[in-house]
């Protein structure tokens, strides 16, 4: 009885994760292994879609756009979400107002806010480069490879500071004020205070908030969907957005799924070591 | 109550939570089940066939009597009974993907014809309107879901890849109806006469439902303070007119050619294609084979690129261009942001006239391409959008009888006209209707005079390979190769020529 009670209960849990997970999955590897044309059937053609990738202009750059997106985008956001961490962790006036302003950019949604981004740095009659150029300064847009990632990473780490500011201030909260105490008895600084003791006793949390934030930004679309659909001439795109405009646009899912099935790895290993972090 | 009876009816905490687990994952289960029963549930049964018995009739016709004998005359009667498609009685709705965009008029066009429909047949018609790439996204996802709708409208490549695939249901019988067919412009029905790779066989696929060339737009008010009335017909001085306009406008943060440059805008595609027209160069010969070799061709399409890529560089086009999606010059030009732009389909007009009519009647205007540099006149690329019928819905007939609504002369004008001005009509008898031929509109009659001059059919309308390079936005990437990539000239018109041979060799054809 007891094990078909267990059975029971993980059973629509099971059931879910195959549905969900365990079957788009296989049909992905299964489908980057064939010329998979929407609406027709597969044909097995071997590795000939990553053979096919690998010589891709497309598929190369968008695989360093997103080493780019990801390396800058988690890192900078990080290290600056650790020093406001830090700084909403002190006492000083209007610190609440101050912490509650700051998590704005978090709820807003997604799609509106990247509108407004688009438009703020439109490079023709954006109000960003309005105030550039009335400063006599260069004007920034998205028509030009450098500005646009730039850009892109940019609204990254301006919408997603928020939350990671509040996960380490939540770490940061839980470090005994008598250590900060008689480190100050002591005769330790600020400085010395941040270097031998919030750091490796926040060290390992960052850790799992790098992790976490680098799988997250991997599967990242909408940002640069929205903001230049993968252009200018093709030059932005991630891997996400490649394989979406591979796969829906121009309608080749076998190229599409070789595109995710060649990252796969790398999300795999990130996950491992999470959860060897996590001791999962 | 006494203690103890209380005592008897409380239930062990484990119990209850097992009792209640195991209710609720029967309950997730019967769920689990009821949705995959409804997914892999088959489509709704074919329409079935009626056909009549033939019977054979006997008919004493006469008797002759001689003596001894009776014969008896009989005459076999076949009764032919006409074979009656009847739609199966509980099919009585339509699942419809249209494609509609920026005029609110577009949506009530068809929801119009629509509602007509239902209350003349009480079949339901349920439609889901999309912007024109949301659409197409949204049909490439339904074909792959084997969903597909039961009738769709499409504009450009993707039926003709659809055809192509063999995913479309012949519609012949509606294309080549004596009541319509001599009156459908030839260049509609030539755009409309497709290959299926699958049975090898070239035929009607699809429905041509609307047709639209690519125009120019300008502001008149603008290009009159450069002192033009109107802009020249000669190349060079056409686009010298736009160039002093933009050094008089610039300064209000105006720019003078607002052409789309952006590989993520088939709008970029659109305008190259007519550029090259505009000088002579046919990228495809009139039976769909590849044309890039011919050496006049390959030096126009280098031109061409060299010509938008200094207009680029000296300024005349604003430098966000290289980003626009299909809606950006819409917007741009419909903000007084750029004095002309071009643009398939009348959108820019067409929704000025809601938003702005005195503008729209004033101030707006739609005008004919330059003639080439030697002063000949190139054809226009004529293109069709479709109603197209999937394969394997079960409400072929149905949608067919929705369609053929809508093609009925007295249903088509309203239709066709409620979008505004922002398509042509497919019928040569349509097009002298009134709303055509407005004297007071600067922009519906002139529309109508691109007739006037040579027409070909859209080369991604007449060859799958080229509806692939236009779905790649091939030519946009060929500018930003040189605009963005700082490519030269030669690299990235080898580039883009080399891509459509492979696409031909592809695509076999």
């Amino acid at each position: 009885m007891e094990k078909l009670y267990t059975f029971l209960f993980i059973f629509p849990f099971i059931f879910l994760f195959i549905l969900l997970i365990i079957y788009p999955l296989s049909i992905e590897i299964y489908y980057s292994f064939t010329e998979k044309k929407a609406g027709l059937e597969p044909i097995f053609i071997g590795l000939k879609n990553f053979v096919y990738l690998f010589f891709n202009k497309d598929y190369i750059r968008s695989f360093f756009n997103t080493m780019l997106f990801v390396g800058l985008g988690v890192n900078i956001k990080l290290i600056i979400a650790l020093l406001l961490a830090n700084f909403f962790n002190s006492n000083f006036k209007f610190n609440r107002i101050i912490r509650g302003l700051f998590i704005l950019p978090w709820p807003l949604p997604i799609i509106s806010s990247l509108i407004i981004f688009y438009w703020m740095f439109d490079y023709d009659w954006g109000v960003v480069n309005y105030i550039l150029s009335s400063l006599g300064l260069p004007k920034i847009g998205l028509g030009r490879y450098n500005e646009a990632m730039f850009i892109i990473i940019l609204y990254h780490i301006w919408k997603n500071l928020p939350f990671w500011t509040i996960t380490l201030l939540a770490g940061l909260q839980r470090i005994p004020i008598e250590i900060y105490e008689a480190a100050r008895i002591d005769g330790s600084d600020s400085l010395k205070m941040f270097r031998y003791i919030t750091l490796p006793l926040i060290k390992n949390l960052y850790l799992v908030c790098t992790i976490l934030s680098t799988i997250w930004t991997l599967g990242d679309f909408n940002t640069v969907w929205v903001l230049t659909k993968g252009g200018p001439a093709d030059s932005t795109h991630l891997i996400s957005t490649l394989a979406f405009r591979y796969g829906f646009e121009l309608g080749d899912l076998g190229i599409s799924s070789a595109m995710i099935v060649f990252a796969l790895p790398m999300i795999i290993a990130l996950i491992l070591i999470l959860l060897k972090f996590l001791k999962i | 109550m006494s203690e103890e009876k209380k005592e008897e009816k409380k239930i062990d905490r484990r119990k209850y939570i097992k009792y209640v687990g195991a209710g609720a994952a029967v309950v997730a289960a019967a769920a689990i089940g009821y949705g995959v029963s409804e997914l892999t549930r088959p489509p709704p049964p074919t329409p079935t066939t009626i056909v009549q018995p033939t019977t054979i009739v006997q008919t004493a016709l006469k008797t002759e009597t001689l003596p001894g004998t009776t014969i008896v005359k009989t005459e076999e009667r076949t009764v032919v009974q006409t074979a009656v498609t009847t739609v199966t009685p509980t099919v009585k709705k339509l699942n419809v993907l249209w494609t509609t965009e920026f005029v609110p008029g577009e949506q009530f066009a068809v929801l119009k014809a629509a509602e007509d429909y239902e209350k003349a047949t009480g079949v339901k018609v349920d439609i889901t309107f999309y912007g024109a790439t949301e659409a197409r996204e949204k049909f490439t996802a339904l074909m792959e879901a084997k969903t597909p709708p039961d009738l769709a409208n499409l504009r450009g490549h993707t039926p003709i890849l659809a055809a192509y695939r063999g995913q479309l249901v012949d519609v012949s019988d509606i294309v080549l109806d004596p009541k319509i067919k001599d009156d459908f412009f030839p260049v509609v029905l030539e755009a409309s006469y497709l290959l299926d790779n699958t049975t090898k066989k070239k035929s009607y696929y699809v429905v041509p439902i609307h047709l639209n060339f690519n125009y120019i737009h300008y502001w008149k008010d603008m290009l009159e303070a450069a002192g033009y009335k109107e802009p020249p017909l000669e190349w060079n001085e056409f686009w010298e007119a736009f160039k002093k306009a933009h050094k008089i406008w610039i300064k209000n943060g105006v720019y003078g050619i607002g052409i789309p440059l952006s590989s993520a805008a088939r709008d970029t595609n659109d305008t190259f294609e007519q550029l090259l027209l505009s000088q002579g160069a046919l990228t495809l010969t009139p039976e769909g084979k590849l044309n890039v070799d011919d050496p006049k061709v390959r030096q126009t399409i280098a031109n061409t690129l060299e010509f938008l890529v200094s207009l680029y560089n000296e300024g005349y086009i604003p430098p966000g261009a290289t980003t626009w999606t299909n809606a950006d010059n819409n917007k741009a030009m419909l903000g007084r942001k750029i004095i002309m732009t071009s643009n398939a389909t009348l959108s820019i007009p067409a929704a000025l006239s809601v938003t702005d009519p005195i503008a729209y009647y004033t101030n707006m205007v739609t005008c004919h391409w330059p003639k080439a540099p030697d002063g000949s006149i190139g054809p226009y690329y004529a293109e069709a959008s479709y109603a197209i019928i999937p394969k394997g819905t079960g409400n072929e007939e149905l949608a067919k009888d929705f369609i053929r609504y809508i093609l009925d002369k007295k249903n088509y004008v309203p239709f066709i006209t409620g979008y505004a001005g922002r398509y042509l009509p497919v019928f040569k008898s349509v097009l002298e209707d009134p709303f055509f031929h407005n004297p007071k509109d600067l922009n519906i009659p002139a529309s109508a005079k691109y007739f006037e001059r040579p027409l070909v059919v859209a080369s991604f309308q007449l060859s799958p390979a080229y509806a692939q390079f236009e779905l790649e936005v091939g030519w946009g990437k060929m500018i930003g190769r040189v605009l963005v990539d700082k490519w030269s000239i030669d690299d990235a018109v080898n580039e883009a020529i080399e891509r459509l041979k492979t696409l031909f060799k592809e695509y076999g054809a």
